[in-house]
Parts: structure tokens; sequence; C-alpha cells
């Protein structure tokens, strides 16, 4: 199997930086457009993101997780740093200005890669209540706090919504039975993937 | 059975601590006493994949973008321009490396010289993670400048500064161990409104920029700790004994407090070694 895009940075070929960033850019912006206030943080936050792709690359290993799921973690964790820091939380009004949606358009099912329809598939497949706490969470970086005032649920129980439907979002992904709990959403042309078990440490 | 099911529902407290301390962090993140929780529950629970939850949200979050009615939102080309390059090989993989180590270290060299040092020591007391700070690079020749060349400037410069912008603070560098400070004396005068400042030094020892040069880091306490903003490199001409340095960082730093100077080889580094810091100031906000 030929080498990933993140294997090939942390060889130094440039050319793998530069496919890393046609390809996962977007990704990068667009999550940091939606956790952060302002263009000005956001721009902020993807050079430190990629700050720590690159020195997180060595330590990518394709049997855990596709590149994008890869990288989006370390956004994630990069991004919800920077809020902790700022101790804020975001309104209703930014979360619906940067909120990217995910249309069910007729063809879009079509068009996703088939991990990300498992995906789909897998948040779907969660109770309406699990689900839209799950959403809410996830996709609006709402505090646990303020779900159970948006919802009307107590919070122990939101808690246990975000941890139960993470829980069965990976273990659908994971495939057919397979027992380690990794999966694989892929953008596209992404590497082949899972496979493997036990505890792998990939944090940056 | 997945490991996380038979997980989830093993029964125990600290099994349902621990998985809702992975959901916690992949969502809205833990606090420094969570963080050492859940290290310390990891360490107990080595079967537990450590980032589990935090690769669940990051599937969801692709899923969300995936598709062409994700609105993915491409990047603009100037944010993708100041994107840095990563360091060559040798460096990812050693930096990679030394940063895990420095944070297992209780005490790192640098750390142990402080106590010997009170301008050190003032720098941990603002709670800058120093041990963790700059993890070791293996030396070598930069491929590419990595810091930008700080311009140098007159003393008019600093006037105009002082004369415009109405919050220029100022205070004085403290000397470092590195021998190149040994007859320095240097100020900071920094204007966080305008995100630029000098910094005067006097008697600090001429370098050759062939073989090294001076390196400005700015910390914030809004920051990653072990990031600090790359202020640029300068150089120390020969025979000239004043040599005002703008200061232009390349990133916003609104509460920055402290600028630490640091010799590097030519071009600079993403990541010091933190083996000589000729000048370290702590601003009071």
């Amino acid at each position: 199997m030929s080498d990933t895009i993140l294997q090939r940075v942390s060889t130094g070929d440039q050319s793998a930086v530069r496919e890393c960033l046609d390809r996962y850019a977007g990704l990068v912006w667009s999550l940091a457009r939606r956790f952060c206030f302002n263009q000005s943080e956001a721009e902020d936050a993807v050079q430190e993101i990629f700050l720590d792709v690159w020195k997180s690359s060595p330590r990518y290993d394709a049997t855990v997780a596709s590149e994008a799921t890869f990288i989006a973690m370390i956004a994630r964790r990069r991004l919800i740093d920077r809020r902790r820091r700022a101790s804020r939380q975001p309104d209703a009004e930014t979360i619906a200005r940067n909120l990217p949606r995910v249309e069910q358009t007729p063809g879009r099912q079509t068009e996703l890669s088939e991990e990300a329809t498992a995906a789909s598939r897998a948040l779907d497949s969660l109770r309406p209540e699990q689900q839209r706490v799950l959403r809410l969470s996830i996709y609006q970086g709402l505090s646990h706090e303020k779900i159970a005032e948006a919802t009307g649920l107590p919070l122990g129980t939101v808690k246990t919504h975000v941890r139960r439907g993470l829980i069965r979002i990976r273990e659908l992904l994971s495939g057919s039975g397979a027992s380690d709990g990794v999966s694989a959403v892929r953008i596209r042309n992404d590497d082949a993937l899972p496979g493997s078990t036990g505890r792998k440490e990939v944090r940056p | 059975m997945s490991d996380l099911r038979r997980h989830d529902v093993s029964i125990g407290p600290e099994h349902d601590r621990l998985m809702d301390l992975l959901a916690d962090e992949a969502t809205v993140g833990l606090s420094e006493h969570e963080h050492a929780e859940l290290e310390a529950l990891c360490l107990r629970h080595t079967d537990v994949p450590r980032e589990c939850m935090q690769l669940a949200a990051a599937n969801l979050d692709v899923l969300l973008f995936s598709g062409p009615a994700s609105r993915l939102e491409p990047m603009p080309e100037h944010v993708r321009a100041r994107i840095a390059p990563p360091p060559t090989r040798a460096k990812v993989a050693v930096d990679a490396d030394r940063d895990l180590a420095a944070y297992r270290l209780p005490q790192s060299p640098v750390l142990a010289r402080s106590s010997r040092l009170g301008w050190l020591a003032a720098a941990a007391c603002l709670g800058l993670a120093v041990i963790g700070w700059w993890p070791r690079l293996a030396a070598g020749p930069s491929d590419y400048p990595v810091a930008g060349v700080a311009r140098i400037e007159s003393l008019a410069a600093v006037d105009r500064l002082k004369a415009s912008a109405g919050d220029v603070l100022v205070t004085r560098f403290d000397r470092g161990p590195d021998p190149t400070a040994a007859a320095s004396e240097a100020k900071l005068y920094w204007s966080p409104s305008r995100q630029e400042g000098y910094m005067v030094f006097r008697g600090l020892k001429a370098n050759d920029p062939r073989v090294e040069q001076y390196q400005l880091w700015i910390f914030d306490p809004e920051r990653d700790e072990r990031h600090p903003v790359h202020g640029g490199v300068f150089d120390i001409p020969v025979g000239q004994e004043t040599v005002v340095v703008k200061v232009e960082p390349r990133l916003t730093v609104p509460k920055a407090n402290t600028f630490v100077v640091t010799v590097e080889r030519p071009g600079g580094v993403w990541v010091s070694d933190r083996k000589r810091i000729p000048a370290i100031a702590k601003l009071s906000s």
C-alpha cells in the first residue's frame, strides 16, 4: 500500500504538504469557522491546527482512522481548547451564522463515500432524543448545561445521551461486529482503512 | 461485543467516570483537574481506546462536511498562504518525541537552572509551562526561514510609537544565562492595540548570521504555552552598540505578557531547543 499523505508529510515530502492542504484545508477551515467567533480567530486557529497536524503526522496510523478523521480530531481538540481558554460559549446567532447545514438533498446520499453514508446511517439509527442531543453537542458546540436548557432534559440524561451516542456511533462505524471501536469516515478518495484493535494513542 | 460497549456496560463507577470524561473531552473539553483525573483512569484501564470518543465526534464532523451539499467552506487563499510548512523530517520526529518527553519530565534543565536564576523563576511564576514549552530539536541548518526577519529601526521609531499609541508598555529585559547577554541591557516597548513594538538592545553580542541568529518569541496566556508566537529573527551587527528591533508578530497576541529572545540557527526554528536564552521580558498588565 502506498504511503498516506500524512505519512509522506512526516517524511518531509513537501508535495504531500500541498496535497494535505488541497484536500483538508476546507475541512479544517469549516470547523474553525464553526467554532470561532470571527474570521480573525479562525485564521489563528487553523495555523495552530496545521502546526499540530504536522507535528502529529508521524503518529498517524491508517488502521486506526482515516486521515480526514484524524485531522478533524486534532482540529476539534485544538478548537475546544481555544474555546475553553476564551471561556465562551457560542450564542444562537453565532451558531446560525457559522453552522454548515447537512442538507438532505436527493442526491446527497449517493454522493457520499461509503463510510460517510455509514456514519449518516449510524446517526440516523440513534433514538431521536439521542440524535438531537448529539447534534447540539457536536454540530452546535453547546455545553451540556445549555443542551439541558434547550431540551428540557435533566443534565445527567444529556451527558448519558452524549456518551452513549458517541459510543454507538463508533460501534456502528467500526463495521460488522468489529471489536475495535475504530472506524473510518472518509472524504472521497481517502485511504483504505480499518481493522485494528486495542488501545491506540494518536494524541498529538 | 465491542471494547467500547463492554466497557460502557461493565459495571463500576470508575468505568462510568472514565467514559464520562472521555465524552466530555471530545465535546466540551476538560479542566486541568479533570484532565489529570482522566489520565490516571486511562492508566488503570489501558484496554479502553484512549481517543474513542474524540474519533467518534470527528467522524460526525467529517460526515457533516462530506458530500456536495455539505457547504464545505474553502479556505481563503490568504489564510492558506499563512500556514507554515512543517519542519523537515528529522525535526518533526524529534519534536514529537520530545514533546511527549517534556510532559513526562518533572523538571527541565532550564527550569533547574532557574533555581539559580531569578529571571526565569519570574517566568515560571507567570504560569508559563516552560517545562513543556519548547522541546529540543536536532541540530542542523534550517531549510527555510521560519520566522521572518525583524526590521532594524532607529530610536526615532520608538519615539514615534510612544507619541502615537496611547498604550505603550515599557519594561526592561532581564538578562538570561547565555554569554551573548553578558554585557547587555535591553528595553521593550509594546503597544497591545497596535500589535507592534520595539526592542532596544545595548551591548548584546553581535552575531554571525551565517552561524546563528536571535529569535523572538511572544507568549499570550490565551494561547497554548507550547506554541508561543514567532516574533521574527534578527541580527546584532558588529560594532553597533545600540540596536532597535521592530516587533511585528505574525499572529495577533492580544494579551502578550512575556517576550523571550533565544539564539537559534540561521533562519530561526519552529520549536526552540531552549538552550540559549539571552533575554526575557515580562509585561505587567
